[in-house]
């Protein structure tokens, strides 16, 4: 690093100095060699002067350049750029300091590199067993040194041999690992199965307390939710019990809404991905009539583009078939899509009228 | 320009012999130079500053032979024009 660097004034006295001139003239003659060097740049953009190097301009095009800050967009006009290269004998004395460093090639630095790369990988794969892996590593050495020859001459080879030992010891150590994982996810397992009824329970327990009232529905309920529990491949084992008691909330709009006939409903444990319009898909095979699921579960999505994984949803069964409705099921779709309409008014009232318009048509097939 | 014409300039501009420009003209250099050679910059008003900045060592790929070269570390001669010559030659 330059971490001197000699003033205009330092360079006249030493100037005068060898030359015996005065500073004044110095200064003038050395100011006016560089104005020149200035003069040949703007007329002829290349400047060659022996004993220092070539000053050339160099054209820079027009562009753009942002402020990270600001974000302001700033358009840099075309200009040219002075450029600077020593000529040939002054860059090797600057250098000369490290004149005897040569350029390698870099066979060795891969070998280095390829060699430290394969213990990292080794111990991933040993992550569970750390205390072997110490012992793991002492082995390799002792092979390394067994082969020494191959190591000098060919780095790939010798890897190749040490790879070998080690499946064999990981081997007779991974059948352990083998046993102990397993149990680790069962155990894992059974503590998301014991949590998540957990989770019902007290959900339970909040939704008993809104519909004591109608609790008398509940046993009918009950005797339809196993058999479609059975169905479902969504449904797991813990639900049954939740099924039953959120029922009761269905059934607390159900005489508001329509003149129902039992409705038959199960239960869908919300993942991720779904949508109401998915699941319409899948469970009536027809996605537009979503809003019959989202009426029955107005309290708890609110807003039909949310729905949130791990809720449970209740999902009412059609009577007919999903192509030809009967008045009941058309009548709640209606419903439904009011509902839906309801929920949207508040973000897009134009939008929303659409919602209105299809209730509408339900309602009409129905009469 | 080259560093003839140079010294046809400085020696219009001095009144003085062309060979005795050419003499002073290499004293110049000759101590800038020596400057340089011991790692030092030099700092010319209005013109710019020259200085001497050490690399650091590097790896280089020749993608014409496929090598992987180390470049070692080295001294580099640079310039950096001052403000007014920027803006005078834009």
């Amino acid at each position: 690093m330059a971490s001197n660097k000699i003033t205009f004034q330092e360079l006249l006295d030493e100037f005068s100095a060898v030359t015996g001139r005065t500073k004044v003239f110095s200064r003038n003659f050395i100011k006016d060699v560089f104005a020149t060097i200035q003069e040949g740049l703007r007329k002829d953009e290349n400047v060659n002067i022996k004993g220092l190097g070539i000053f050339k301009l160099q054209e820079v095009a027009e562009r753009e350049t942002q402020n990270p800050r600001t974000g302001i967009l700033t358009r840099i006009p075309a200009h040219k750029r002075i450029v600077f290269r020593p000529e040939k004998a002054l860059r090797e004395m600057v250098n000369s300091k490290y004149e005897k460093l040569k350029s390698k090639p870099i066979k060795k630095k891969i070998a280095k590199n390829s060699v430290p790369e394969p213990p990292p990988v080794e111990k991933a794969e040993e992550k569970p067993a750390p205390k072997e892996t110490v012992l793991l590593i002492k082995e390799a050495p002792a092979k390394k040194s067994a082969a020494p020859k191959q190591q000098a001459a060919t780095p790939p080879p010798v890897e190749k041999k040490k790879m070998p030992t080690f499946i064999i010891e990981e081997k007779k150590k991974k059948s352990a690992w083998r046993w102990i994982l397993p149990l680790i996810l069962i155990i894992l397992i059974f503590v998301v199965l014991y949590i998540v009824p957990t989770k019902y329970d007290s959900l339970e327990k909040f939704q008993l307390r809104k519909n004591s009232t109608q609790l008398n529905d509940i046993p009918e309920e009950k005797s339809n939710i196993p058999g479609k529990a059975a169905e479902e491949a969504f449904v797991k084992a813990p639900k049954p019990q939740p099924l039953a008691i959120k029922s009761p909330a269905l059934k607390s709009e159900a005489p508001a809404s329509v003149t129902a006939d039992e409705e038959k409903t199960f239960i869908h444990i919300i993942k991720s991905g779904n949508t109401l319009w998915g699941l319409s898909k899948h469970y009536y095979s027809r996605a537009t009539l979503w809003p019959n699921i989202y009426r029955k579960n107005v309290e708890t999505v609110r807003t039909p583009d949310l729905l949130i994984v791990g809720r449970a949803l209740i999902i009412p069964e059609l009577q007919g078939d999903a192509y030809e409705l009967s008045k009941a099921d058309s009548a709640r779709i209606a419903q439904g899509y009011y509902l839906a309409y309801r929920a949207y008014k508040k973000y897009d009232a134009a939008a929303a009228a659409d919602y209105l318009r299809v209730a509408r048509q339900f309602s009409t097939v129905n009469e | 320009m080259n560093t003839s014409e140079l010294i046809d300039y400085m020696s219009e501009k001095t009144e003085l012999p062309k060979t005795e420009c050419r003499e002073l003209f290499d004293s110049l250099t000759s101590i800038m130079q020596s400057y340089f050679d011991n790692e030092a910059g030099v700092l010319i008003p209005d013109f710019g500053t020259f200085n001497v900045k050490e690399k650091k060592s590097r790896q280089s790929f020749n993608p014409a032979t496929g090598e992987h070269v180390l470049l070692p570390r080295k001294l580099v001669l640079g310039f950096t024009p001052a403000s007014q010559l920027k803006d005078d030659l834009k």
